[in-house]
């Protein structure tokens, strides 16, 4: 039987968008697909070894917030200092009161299940990010290194 | 709601909903209530990993999209769906690995 393959490019940085990569990593995974994922840009900030991720009201008028905030309160409000810090603990509190796995969680579940990460080794030098900041698991490289698993994909993604 | 309200004060006129698998029926059990997607399948798996061919895993969840998931996980080869039910606002599966590959 030939394997289904499925390869993603995570490319963003924060707490709710951590979510689409490592859930349909994890699923495709569990269903049988070879997966693999490339960490591109604000996406390397989701292989730290120690996971800082944050959630911004600011920008983005999609995202609801507590007591209809999200349509009665000033957008420039949103850009007080503590904003962020405390929409992401609000964040955080709700993700475990509804039973959704960490990041945390679901990146080590992804590692179990022999998900593939790769991370860019561009974005490392230009942010002059340190290698042994991030997990042992990962690889490094380079936009060559996803072509080499992409091109016979049956899914390619980029998130 | 009703029906919980009037549980209260006669405790025997709602019958407990009687369990959908019997203890026996399976080899390893696998509770993920309250856990949502794509927790229960991703356990499910990870179980099944530990099971040997011809044994079976029963799976209880509260999430509606594990109906989906796990429905998908039993499509896999090796793998086959013994039986699903509802109770209540529980899931029920029972999943068979039929072989170790």
């Amino acid at each position: 039987m030939s394997e289904k393959k499925l390869a993603l490019i995570a490319t963003k940085g924060t707490l709710d968008w951590a979510y689409p990569p490592f859930i349909l990593a994890s699923t495709a995974a569990a269903l049988g697909y070879n997966v693999t994922v490339f960490f591109t840009f604000y996406g390397l900030q989701l292989l730290r070894k120690d996971l800082n991720l944050k959630v911004s009201p600011l920008g983005n008028p999609g995202m609801p917030m507590p007591m209809g905030m999200d349509k009665w309160f000033p957008v420039l409000g949103t850009a007080i200092p503590g904003m962020e810090t405390m929409m992401t603990g609000m964040m955080k509190q709700k993700i475990k009161k509804k039973g959704v796995a960490s990041v945390q969680e679901l990146r080590d579940l992804c590692i179990e299940a022999e998900v593939k990460m790769i991370g860019c080794q561009m974005t490392i030098d230009l942010f002059d990010m340190k290698s042994e900041d991030f997990i042992d698991e990962i690889e490094l490289g380079g936009a060559s290194t996803f072509f080499e698993f992409a091109g016979d994909a049956d899914v390619q993604l980029l998130i | 709601m009703f029906r919980k309200v009037i549980s209260l004060f006669r405790p025997s006129a709602v019958p407990t909903p009687k369990p959908a698998v019997r203890r026996g029926d399976f080899d390893r059990e696998l509770d993920t209530r309250g856990w949502n997607c794509p927790v229960p399948v991703l356990q499910a798996k990870k179980s099944l990993s530990n099971l040997d061919a011809g044994q079976t895993l029963h799976v209880i969840t509260t999430d509606p999209g594990s109906l989906v998931n796990l429905r998908g996980l039993a499509n896999q080869p090796g793998i086959t769906l013994v039986e699903s039910s509802e109770v209540g606002e529980e899931y029920h599966f029972v999943l068979k690995k039929t072989d170790t590959t």
